[in-house]
Protein backbone atom coordinates (compact mmCIF):
# COMPACT_ATOMS: atom_id res chain seq x y z
CA UNK A 1 0.00 0.00 0.00
CA UNK A 2 1.51 3.37 -1.03
CA UNK A 3 1.94 5.61 1.78
CA UNK A 4 0.60 8.93 1.29
CA UNK A 5 2.17 11.87 3.01
CA UNK A 6 0.07 12.52 6.06
CA UNK A 7 -0.04 15.43 8.05
CA UNK A 8 2.35 15.19 11.04
CA UNK A 9 5.69 16.66 13.24
CA UNK A 10 5.89 20.43 13.00
CA UNK A 11 7.88 20.92 9.90
CA UNK A 12 5.32 24.13 8.62
CA UNK A 13 5.14 26.08 11.83
CA UNK A 14 7.84 29.08 11.07
CA UNK A 15 6.22 29.78 7.20
CA UNK A 16 5.15 33.20 8.40
CA UNK A 17 1.77 32.52 7.31
CA UNK A 18 -1.42 33.54 9.24
CA UNK A 19 -3.88 30.93 8.61
CA UNK A 20 -6.18 31.54 12.03
CA UNK A 21 -7.83 34.64 10.41
CA UNK A 22 -9.11 32.54 7.79
CA UNK A 23 -10.95 30.16 10.09
CA UNK A 24 -14.60 30.70 9.91
CA UNK A 25 -16.33 32.41 12.52
CA UNK A 26 -18.49 29.83 14.33
CA UNK A 27 -14.47 27.75 14.48
CA UNK A 28 -12.99 30.56 15.85
CA UNK A 29 -15.90 30.94 18.28
CA UNK A 30 -15.93 27.73 19.47
CA UNK A 31 -12.16 27.92 20.39
CA UNK A 32 -13.37 31.15 22.09
CA UNK A 33 -15.45 29.02 24.17
CA UNK A 34 -12.40 26.81 25.76
CA UNK A 35 -10.79 30.09 26.93
CA UNK A 36 -12.72 30.29 30.40
CA UNK A 37 -10.71 32.91 31.53
CA UNK A 38 -12.38 36.63 31.14
CA UNK A 39 -9.17 38.17 30.30
CA UNK A 40 -7.91 35.56 27.49
CA UNK A 41 -11.17 35.51 26.01
CA UNK A 42 -11.19 39.73 26.05
CA UNK A 43 -7.41 39.70 24.97
CA UNK A 44 -8.66 38.81 21.35
CA UNK A 45 -10.45 41.56 20.87
CA UNK A 46 -7.14 43.75 20.31
CA UNK A 47 -5.27 41.08 17.95
CA UNK A 48 -6.76 42.36 14.85
CA UNK A 49 -10.08 44.40 13.07
CA UNK A 50 -11.10 40.64 12.62
CA UNK A 51 -10.49 39.58 15.73
CA UNK A 52 -11.91 42.54 17.11
CA UNK A 53 -15.54 41.84 14.90
CA UNK A 54 -15.63 38.20 16.01
CA UNK A 55 -15.08 39.38 19.40
CA UNK A 56 -17.82 41.82 19.40
CA UNK A 57 -20.27 38.68 18.01
CA UNK A 58 -19.13 35.86 20.98
CA UNK A 59 -22.57 34.96 22.81
CA UNK A 60 -20.90 35.22 26.01
CA UNK A 61 -20.07 38.51 27.83
CA UNK A 62 -17.38 37.92 30.24
CA UNK A 63 -16.30 40.48 33.33
CA UNK A 64 -13.58 39.89 35.18
CA UNK A 65 -12.48 42.63 36.66
CA UNK A 66 -11.00 40.97 39.70
CA UNK A 67 -8.28 39.93 37.66
CA UNK A 68 -4.95 41.83 37.42
CA UNK A 69 -2.09 39.62 36.24
CA UNK A 70 1.37 42.05 36.44
CA UNK A 71 0.14 43.67 39.96
CA UNK A 72 -0.33 40.02 40.84
CA UNK A 73 -3.02 41.02 43.52
CA UNK A 74 -6.71 42.28 44.05
CA UNK A 75 -7.17 45.89 41.76
CA UNK A 76 -10.21 47.26 43.06
CA UNK A 77 -12.04 49.47 40.08
CA UNK A 78 -13.93 53.02 39.61
CA UNK A 79 -17.20 52.04 39.26
CA UNK A 80 -18.05 54.31 36.24
CA UNK A 81 -14.69 52.78 34.67
CA UNK A 82 -16.32 49.61 35.13
CA UNK A 83 -19.71 50.38 33.41
CA UNK A 84 -18.09 52.16 30.68
CA UNK A 85 -16.42 49.34 30.20
CA UNK A 86 -19.52 47.62 29.68
CA UNK A 87 -21.03 49.41 27.74
CA UNK A 88 -18.53 49.45 25.11
CA UNK A 89 -18.56 45.69 24.91
CA UNK A 90 -22.34 45.89 24.74
CA UNK A 91 -22.66 48.86 22.18
CA UNK A 92 -19.92 46.47 20.06
CA UNK A 93 -22.16 43.99 20.21
CA UNK A 94 -25.09 45.67 19.56
CA UNK A 95 -23.76 47.35 16.11
CA UNK A 96 -22.22 44.04 15.02
CA UNK A 97 -23.82 43.02 12.20
CA UNK A 98 -22.66 39.54 12.88
CA UNK A 99 -24.87 38.92 15.72
CA UNK A 100 -27.97 38.27 14.36
CA UNK A 101 -27.77 34.84 14.80
CA UNK A 102 -26.13 34.61 17.90
CA UNK A 103 -28.38 35.08 20.78
CA UNK A 104 -26.53 35.71 24.48
CA UNK A 105 -25.65 32.98 26.04
CA UNK A 106 -23.94 33.64 29.09
CA UNK A 107 -23.13 36.63 30.87
CA UNK A 108 -20.94 36.62 33.55
CA UNK A 109 -19.76 39.62 36.24
CA UNK A 110 -17.10 40.12 38.81
CA UNK A 111 -15.73 43.20 40.17
CA UNK A 112 -14.70 44.93 43.41
CA UNK A 113 -15.73 48.68 43.19
CA UNK A 114 -15.61 51.84 44.89
CA UNK A 115 -17.17 55.00 44.24
CA UNK A 116 -20.84 56.13 43.88
CA UNK A 117 -23.47 54.39 41.47
CA UNK A 118 -23.71 57.25 39.29
CA UNK A 119 -24.39 56.23 35.51
CA UNK A 120 -23.42 58.97 32.95
CA UNK A 121 -25.93 59.76 30.55
CA UNK B 1 -4.59 4.79 -5.58
CA UNK B 2 -4.07 4.89 -1.79
CA UNK B 3 -6.15 2.68 0.33
CA UNK B 4 -7.03 3.26 4.02
CA UNK B 5 -7.47 -0.90 4.52
CA UNK B 6 -10.14 -1.94 7.15
CA UNK B 7 -9.17 -2.78 10.43
CA UNK B 8 -10.26 -6.00 12.27
CA UNK B 9 -13.63 -6.96 12.08
CA UNK B 10 -13.75 -8.78 8.72
CA UNK B 11 -17.80 -8.22 8.36
CA UNK B 12 -17.90 -4.62 8.41
CA UNK B 13 -19.23 -2.67 5.56
CA UNK B 14 -16.99 -0.52 3.77
CA UNK B 15 -17.39 2.64 2.13
CA UNK B 16 -15.89 4.44 -0.59
CA UNK B 17 -14.83 8.17 -0.17
CA UNK B 18 -13.43 10.48 -2.41
CA UNK B 19 -10.50 13.65 -1.59
CA UNK B 20 -10.72 16.75 -3.26
CA UNK B 21 -7.45 15.69 -5.42
CA UNK B 22 -9.72 12.48 -6.43
CA UNK B 23 -7.56 9.99 -4.43
CA UNK B 24 -10.19 7.11 -3.31
CA UNK B 25 -10.28 5.67 0.19
CA UNK B 26 -11.80 2.77 1.30
CA UNK B 27 -12.97 3.39 4.96
CA UNK B 28 -15.25 0.95 7.47
CA UNK B 29 -18.73 2.19 7.43
CA UNK B 30 -18.50 2.96 11.59
CA UNK B 31 -15.38 5.05 10.84
CA UNK B 32 -16.67 7.41 8.17
CA UNK B 33 -20.13 7.36 10.06
CA UNK B 34 -18.32 9.09 12.55
CA UNK B 35 -18.61 12.64 10.68
CA UNK B 36 -22.36 13.67 10.29
CA UNK B 37 -21.82 14.80 6.98
CA UNK B 38 -20.93 11.55 5.26
CA UNK B 39 -23.56 9.73 7.47
CA UNK B 40 -26.27 11.91 6.17
CA UNK B 41 -24.86 11.42 2.57
CA UNK B 42 -24.68 7.80 3.15
CA UNK B 43 -28.46 7.79 4.51
CA UNK B 44 -29.49 9.73 1.23
CA UNK B 45 -28.05 7.63 -1.19
CA UNK B 46 -28.54 4.14 0.65
CA UNK B 47 -26.74 1.15 -0.81
CA UNK B 48 -26.28 2.60 -4.75
CA UNK B 49 -23.41 4.94 -3.41
CA UNK B 50 -20.22 4.36 -5.35
CA UNK B 51 -17.96 6.61 -3.79
CA UNK B 52 -18.75 9.30 -1.73
CA UNK B 53 -17.01 12.53 -2.88
CA UNK B 54 -15.51 15.41 -0.34
CA UNK B 55 -14.84 17.86 -2.48
CA UNK B 56 -13.56 19.90 0.26
CA UNK B 57 -11.21 17.76 1.91
CA UNK B 58 -7.54 16.78 0.42
CA UNK B 59 -6.43 13.24 0.46
CA UNK B 60 -3.38 14.32 2.72
CA UNK B 61 -6.15 16.10 5.14
CA UNK B 62 -8.73 12.76 4.92
CA UNK B 63 -5.74 10.84 5.51
CA UNK B 64 -5.27 12.35 8.90
CA UNK B 65 -8.74 12.29 9.94
CA UNK B 66 -9.83 9.39 8.95
CA UNK B 67 -7.01 7.89 11.18
CA UNK B 68 -8.57 9.83 13.92
CA UNK B 69 -12.68 8.37 13.37
CA UNK B 70 -10.82 5.09 12.63
CA UNK B 71 -9.37 5.23 17.06
CA UNK B 72 -12.80 6.51 17.72
CA UNK B 73 -14.86 4.46 15.61
CA UNK B 74 -15.88 2.08 19.13
CA UNK B 75 -17.47 3.86 21.67
CA UNK B 76 -15.64 4.69 24.35
CA UNK B 77 -15.48 2.01 26.96
CA UNK B 78 -13.50 -0.49 24.73
CA UNK B 79 -9.78 1.02 24.77
CA UNK B 80 -8.74 2.60 28.09
CA UNK B 81 -9.48 6.35 28.41
CA UNK B 82 -5.89 7.10 29.89
CA UNK B 83 -4.62 5.85 26.62
CA UNK B 84 -7.20 7.25 24.40
CA UNK B 85 -6.43 10.23 26.25
CA UNK B 86 -2.72 10.42 25.39
CA UNK B 87 -3.54 9.32 21.84
CA UNK B 88 -5.70 12.26 21.05
CA UNK B 89 -2.98 14.35 22.68
CA UNK B 90 -0.70 12.94 20.27
CA UNK B 91 -2.96 13.05 17.71
CA UNK B 92 -3.45 16.93 17.94
CA UNK B 93 -0.24 17.83 18.48
CA UNK B 94 0.49 18.66 14.63
CA UNK B 95 1.86 21.90 12.50
CA UNK B 96 -0.19 24.77 12.16
CA UNK B 97 -1.04 24.36 8.54
CA UNK B 98 -2.28 20.64 9.29
CA UNK B 99 -3.79 21.87 12.07
CA UNK B 100 -5.57 24.73 9.99
CA UNK B 101 -6.70 22.15 7.19
CA UNK B 102 -7.83 19.28 9.59
CA UNK B 103 -9.80 22.11 11.40
CA UNK B 104 -11.91 23.16 8.34
CA UNK B 105 -11.91 19.28 7.67
CA UNK B 106 -13.55 18.34 10.99
CA UNK B 107 -15.94 21.54 10.55
CA UNK B 108 -16.99 20.45 7.06
CA UNK B 109 -17.77 16.76 7.97
CA UNK B 110 -19.45 17.65 11.48
CA UNK B 111 -17.26 15.16 13.75
CA UNK B 112 -17.94 17.41 17.07
CA UNK B 113 -15.63 15.31 19.13
CA UNK B 114 -12.60 16.00 16.98
CA UNK B 115 -13.70 19.80 16.37
CA UNK B 116 -14.05 20.17 20.52
CA UNK B 117 -10.45 18.84 20.39
CA UNK B 118 -9.05 20.88 18.01
CA UNK B 119 -10.26 24.05 19.08
CA UNK B 120 -9.50 23.40 22.66
CA UNK B 121 -5.96 22.76 21.11
CA UNK B 122 -5.87 26.45 19.82
CA UNK B 123 -7.61 27.30 22.91
CA UNK B 124 -4.40 26.61 24.48
CA UNK B 125 -2.04 27.84 22.50
CA UNK B 126 -3.54 31.15 23.24
CA UNK B 127 -4.47 30.18 26.92
CA UNK B 128 -1.99 33.04 28.97
CA UNK B 129 -0.12 34.74 26.55
CA UNK B 130 -0.10 39.18 25.72
CA UNK B 131 -1.98 40.20 22.60
CA UNK B 132 1.88 39.79 21.15
CA UNK B 133 2.55 36.50 22.09
CA UNK B 134 -0.30 35.73 20.20
CA UNK B 135 0.01 37.63 17.07
CA UNK B 136 3.17 35.97 16.98
CA UNK B 137 2.93 32.54 17.39
CA UNK B 138 -0.09 32.85 14.63
CA UNK B 139 1.57 35.22 12.12
CA UNK B 140 -1.69 37.43 12.95
CA UNK B 141 -0.95 41.39 11.43
CA UNK B 142 -1.96 44.09 13.52
CA UNK B 143 -4.05 46.06 11.41
CA UNK B 144 -5.21 48.70 13.80
CA UNK B 145 -4.04 51.98 13.81
CA UNK B 146 -2.18 53.09 17.44
CA UNK B 147 -5.22 55.09 18.39
CA UNK B 148 -7.91 52.56 17.71
CA UNK B 149 -5.54 49.57 19.75
CA UNK B 150 -5.15 52.29 22.71
CA UNK B 151 -9.01 52.59 22.48
CA UNK B 152 -10.06 48.89 22.93
CA UNK B 153 -7.50 48.50 25.53
CA UNK B 154 -8.40 51.71 27.63
CA UNK B 155 -11.44 50.13 27.81
CA UNK B 156 -10.83 46.49 28.60
CA UNK B 157 -8.04 47.91 30.17
CA UNK B 158 -8.78 45.24 33.08
CA UNK B 159 -7.97 42.32 30.94
CA UNK B 160 -4.31 43.72 29.74
CA UNK B 161 -3.29 44.86 33.11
Amino acid sequence: MEKLKTCSGHDNDDDGIDRISELPEDVIHRIMKFLHKAEDATRISILSKKFFSIWCSFSALDFDFCYSQNLNKFKVWDTDYVLNSIHFRVQHRRLCKNNKNSCLQRLRFAAPLHGGFEPRQ
Amino acid sequence: MASSTSGSSSSSKVVKIRSSDNENFEVEEAAAARSETIKKLLEDVGDDADVIPLPNVDAKTLVKVMEWCKKHMDDVDELNKEEMKTWDAEFVDMDQSCLYNVLLAANFLNIKELLDQLTQKVADMIKGKSPEEIRATFNIKNDFTPEEEAEIRKQNAWAFE
